[in-house]
C-alpha cells in the first residue's frame, strides 16, 4: 500500500509516508497483542481503495482492553481501555518495553489531514480529517468483536 | 563511523520482529567499540515499533554510540518525539540528541550538507 500510495500523486510523499506509518503500527498490534491467544480467527482483515481514500483494518482478537488488563488490571471498561492505549505509554506486553505506536499515530491524525476512527469492544475512537482536530473517546451501542479502524485522508 | 543505510532493509519498515530481523542481519557486519549513524534516505516509512526494536537491539550492542543522520522523513520525524519520552534508556538518549541536532540545523538555517552536527562533542 505504501508503495501504491507514493506513486498514485493523490497525497503527498508525507502523507503517504504517514498514512503507512499509521495503517501499519495499527496492523501490526493486530498479530503482536493476540499471536497465540486469538479467540477464534486469527489474522487481520485488510483493505484500502486510494481512490475513495480509505483503509479499513479489523481483527477478531481479545480487543484493547483485555490486552491492557495484563497491566492495568483496574481498567473497568473499553472506553478507558482507549484512552489509555491511545495516551500514555504502557503495553500489553510488559515487561517489554513497548507501547509507542498509538501514541504516535493520535499524534499524527491529530496533526495532519488524516482522519481516524478506531473501535473496540463499546467504546470508539474518532479523530476527524479537519485541521486542528483533537481525540476524542465516547462509548457505543455496539460492541465490537477485536478492533476495528477506519482511516480516512 | 560505520553507517547503516535502512533501504537496505526495504522502504517500508513495519513491526518489531521485522526490526529485530533486521539488527540480527546486519550485527555480523557491526563492530560495538565502533560509532554507528543511521540513514534514512530511500526509505518511504519507518514505524516507530521497528525503530524502537532496531534502536533497542544496537544500543545495547555498542553501548549507545548510535547516532541517527538528519532527514525529513515524515514517520521519522512523527515517531522520534515519543521514542524520545517513552524511556531514560540508550534509545531515548540517542533519539533525543538527533531531535536537538536536526532543530539546531533548521533553527540556523543552514543545508543538510553543511550542518556541523557530526562534530559536536561528545558526552
Amino acid at each position: 500500500m505504501g508503495i501504491d500510495l507514493q506513486h498514485s500523486g493523490k497525497v503527498s510523499e508525507d502523507i503517504a509516508s504517514l498514512l503507512t506509518l499509521v495503517a501499519g503500527e495499527i496492523g501490526d498490534n493486530s498479530f503482536a497483542h493476540n499471536v497465540g491467544n486469538w479467540p477464534d480467527i486469527g489474522g487481520v482483515f485488510y483493505a484500502y481503495d486510494l481512490n475513495k481514500k480509505i483503509i479499513v483494518l479489523a481483527d477478531r482478537g481479545r480487543g484493547v482492553k483485555a490486552t491492557l488488563q495484563h497491566v492495568r488490571p483496574d481498567l473497568e471498561n473499553d472506553r478507558d481501555a482507549l484512552r489509555v492505549a491511545f495516551t500514555e505509554i504502557v503495553s500489553g506486553r510488559s515487561p517489554e518495553k513497548r507501547g509507542n505506536g498509538l501514541k504516535v499515530v493520535r499524534s499524527v491524525a491529530e496533526d495532519t489531514e488524516i482522519g481516524l476512527l478506531f473501535r473496540s469492544g463499546t467504546a470508539t475512537v474518532t479523530i476527524p480529517s479537519e485541521s486542528g482536530k483533537k481525540m476524542r473517546i465516547k462509548t457505543s451501542d455496539r460492541n465490537i468483536r477485536g478492533t476495528y479502524a477506519v482511516i480516512l485522508f | 563511523m560505520q553507517t547503516i543505510q535502512l533501504k537496505k532493509f526495504g522502504s517500508v519498515l513495519v513491526s518489531r520482529p521485522a526490526g529485530m530481523e533486521a539488527f540480527n542481519a546486519i550485527r555480523p557486519q557491526l563492530k560495538p567499540d565502533i560509532p554507528v549513524e543511521i540513514d534514512f534516505d530511500e526509505v518511504l516509512t519507518v514505524t516507530p515499533s521497528w525503530l524502537d526494536e532496531f534502536l533497542t537491539h544496537l544500543t545495547d550492542f555498542n553501548g549507545g554510540k548510535v547516532e541517527l543522520l538528519p532527514t525529513k522523513n515524515a514517520s521519522v520525524l512523527a515517531a522520534l518525539p515519543v521514542l524520545g519520552q517513552a524511556r531514560k534508556d540508550l534509545v531515548a538518549a540517542t533519539v533525543l540528541r538527533a531531535l536537538k541536532r536536526m532543530q539546531d540545523s533548521k533553527w540556523t538555517n543552514k543545508p543538510k550538507h553543511e550542518t556541523d552536527w557530526k562534530n559536536e562533542p561528545k558526552h
